[in-house]
């Protein structure tokens, strides 16, 4: 882009230190020498310790860097790059998802399901705060509404497939739910 | 074809280029999701002022709803500091029509009170538009606005369809006129619009609007907002938004710095401090580092892909929505067939406008029409709603057969859009809420869930004032937080700085 080119050649400016950040950060070199116009800039790399930098230093904290054996911060490197640290648990969150997942799956349904026609939020009531649409036990008409699904600040209304009596609700207020999951079950009648 | 006269301000002949500067409204949402902070605003705004732009537009709906929701700042506060720290220039705030700041459609009385309490903030104008062009959703922001003296600048969304053509535009635009709005206002919001289109859509406009001011958006994505505003130069128009450096292009609007050097090589006077521009677009280079956020990149336009785009319409910020929900649930090979579901589907719905809530509408029904197997076996409550009127009249009729299917097992008498107009909705909300409720509050009380709330009130945090650093300081203090460096040794004129870890 030509009229780029000269606009921003003013002397020292904030994108020229972005560009310097870039460059040491990702100069794997162990000394670096800068200088841009009357800039003179010397750089030793290595970390606090004294140890000379390595590719994954920056990444990896130092302390498993040293301590884990080659092979071995190798294979837990896509997992360093997550959250979590290299060797700890999977996360409460995970975890629990995992085990969602299981029991979605492997539970028996008794009566008719009432399914989640998208991923999104659920909600039992028309506001917060107020009743929710039905309770355990309430007696339904088929197209009743029971319950919301919000995709993208879109309410879907969820309504009973069938005329019946609620036998359970399978999800609380505000939980995210998945397309086809399990909201609740109607005994039908 | 060159008009008599340039078109600027109101008829009267002028070589001068008019800018209305983007970068805290348009350019952060369109790139940042609206994660700026007030903080790093502020740095800015002082050159901002003093660099010759005509307005500066600093929020919109969902910028607001940003500052609520993640940011947990106080949206009128950020409001009241930039307009005190932008004292010479106009500034301006965008509404999204009747759903002004929320999601759901405000009577005559909250939308009063918007307006009334952003114009308590500091600013001077008002731009406003409709996603189905529905002229009659915006009579009354118009008429509030010239009670309370506020320039208003509605503006008419661009679309491609069969229905959207030129006079469809012009007798739009003549609509606004005859309003009395300060200005009318092209907004191309999807980056549709090619220089091609421009060529007979723009002096379709002003042969309507005549003596009008007349100003022009087009954005970036499709790579033809740099060339749609040449050809409008060309064709006479004066009256252009443009954003910073980093803020612009991708889904952004085009570069002031582009455009400048573009209207001076067309002899056209720019009264832009090119000092402070340059200025304002290097500190926001440092605001994206600090912030980590992305520098906007032109791309180049490329007739399939533009041609795909057009034919669905999904804006860019849904399309990566689209594809993680579609992703949840292991069906991300079908998002080939939602796009082409979503074109459909918004030609059924009689072609509105892909912005908010529309373009959500046609999505999720487009998602819900492919995985289901069933076409509008699902219906979102808000499609049954514009299915029976309330959002407005739509450019062309929705399809029969489909607002049967939509309105099959529900309350199928139509809605007048007007109808809540009258509701009494603040007074009722103060109310509820208790008379000593100030009026910024119970505007978020209507705008916002009470959860919602309860979340902002607890974490909402004062906005800090900036530390502001000069780029060689601001080195200094990044190097000596790297854990990888051991030493540094700096020398810049007289200064000298060695530093051993």
């Amino acid at each position: 882009m030509k009229f780029i080119e000269s606009e921003l050649a003013y002397k020292f400016t904030y994108k020229d230190i972005v560009d310097i950040i870039k460059i040491i950060d990702d100069a794997s070199c162990h000394e670096l020498q800068i200088e841009l116009e009357d800039l003179k800039l010397k750089i030793i790399k290595g970390n606090k310790h004294g140890s000379v930098p390595t590719a994954t230093s920056a990444v990896v904290p130092p302390v498993h860097a040293v301590s884990e054996p080659q092979n071995k911060t190798a294979t837990e490197q896509p997992v360093a790059k997550g959250k979590h640290k290299p060797g700890m648990k999977p996360s409460h969150s995970e975890a629990t998802s995992k085990k969602k997942k299981e029991t979605a799956t492997e539970e028996k349904i008794e009566g008719v399901p009432i399914l989640s026609p998208l991923a999104g939020t659920f909600y039992c009531a028309p506001e917060p705060g107020a009743k929710p649409f039905v309770e355990i036990g309430a007696r339904v008409e088929k197209g009743q509404q029971v319950g919301i699904v919000e995709v993208m600040k879109l309410m879907t209304n969820i309504k009973a497939p069938t005329n019946g009596v609620i036998r359970e609700i399978k999800v609380k207020n505000e939980e995210t739910v998945g397309m086809g999951q399990i909201l609740m079950t109607i005994d039908p009648s | 074809m060159i008009q008599d006269f340039i078109h600027g301000t109101g008829g009267v002949t002028v070589t001068k280029l008019f800018i209305n500067e983007e970068t805290f409204r348009d350019g952060q949402q369109s790139l940042w999701a609206n994660r700026m902070t007030t903080e790093s605003m502020i740095p800015a705004a002082p050159m901002m002022d003093n660099a010759g732009f005509d307005s500066i537009n600093i929020m919109s709906g969902s910028a607001f709803e940003s500052c609520v929701l993640y940011l947990r700042e106080n949206p009128w506060d950020r409001l009241r500091l930039l307009c005190r720290l932008m004292p010479k220039t106009d500034i301006q705030i965008l509404i999204r029509g009747r759903s002004a700041f929320g999601w759901k459609r405000f009577p005559n009385d909250a939308i009063e009170l918007l307006i009334t309490c952003l114009m308590r903030t500091g600013i001077q104008g008002l731009a406003v538009f409709d996603g189905l062009n529905d002229i009659g959703n915006l009579k009354w922001h118009i008429e509030v606005a010239k009670k309370l003296g506020l320039q208003i600048h509605p503006a008419l969304v661009y679309t491609l369809s069969p229905v959207h053509t030129d006079e469809y535009y012009s007798k739009k635009a003549r609509e606004c006129m005859e309003l009395g709005t300060t200005s009318v206002n092209l907004a191309d919001a999807s980056g549709l619009l090619t220089p091609e289109r421009v060529k007979t859509l723009i002096p379709a406009i002003l042969d309507a609007i005549g003596d009008q001011m007349f100003s022009f958006v087009s954005h970036c994505p499709a790579g033809m907002g740099v060339e749609n505003y040449c050809e409008a130069l060309k064709l006479g128009v004066r009256n252009i938004s443009t954003t910073s450096l980093p803020l612009s292009y991708g889904m952004s609007l085009p570069s002031t710095t582009e455009m400048v050097y573009h209207a001076r090589e067309m002899g056209i006077e720019v009264a832009v401090d090119d000092d402070l521009r340059r200025r304002i677009d290097d500190y926001f280079y440092w605001v994206a580092y600090k912030e980590k956020k992305p520098i906007g990149q032109p791309v180049g336009f490329y007739k399939e892909l533009w041609e795909k785009y057009a034919a669905h319409q999904i804006p860019g910020g849904m399309m990566s929505h689209l594809a993680s929900q579609l992703k949840g649930l292991n069906l991300e090979h079908r998002l080939p067939d939602v796009l082409v579901e979503a074109g459909r589907v918004r030609q059924e719905l009689g072609y509105p406008v892909m912005v908010t809530p529309f373009s959500q509408m046609v999505g999720v029904q487009a998602v819900f029409n492919v995985i289901e197997g069933e076409r509008y076996k699902s219906v979102p409550s808000d499609l049954v709603l514009y299915a029976r009127g309330y959002y407005g009249e739509s450019a062309a009729p929705i399809d029969q057969n489909v607002k049967d299917k939509i309105l099959e097992k529900e309350d199928k008498a139509p809605i007048n859009p007007a109808d809540n107009f009258d509701e009494p909705m603040v007074k009722k909300a103060r109310e509820r809420l208790g008379s000593g409720i100030s009026d910024e509050e119970l505007l978020l009380h209507l705008f916002f869930s009470k959860p919602t709330l309860e979340e902002y009130n607890k974490n909402k945090r004062a906005i800090p004032f900036p530390v502001v650093r000069t780029p060689l300081v601001a080195l200094v203090e990044e190097l000596s937080r790297r854990s990888d460096i051991k030493s540094f040794a700096m020398q810049k004129g007289t200064l000298k700085v060695e530093q051993v870890f």
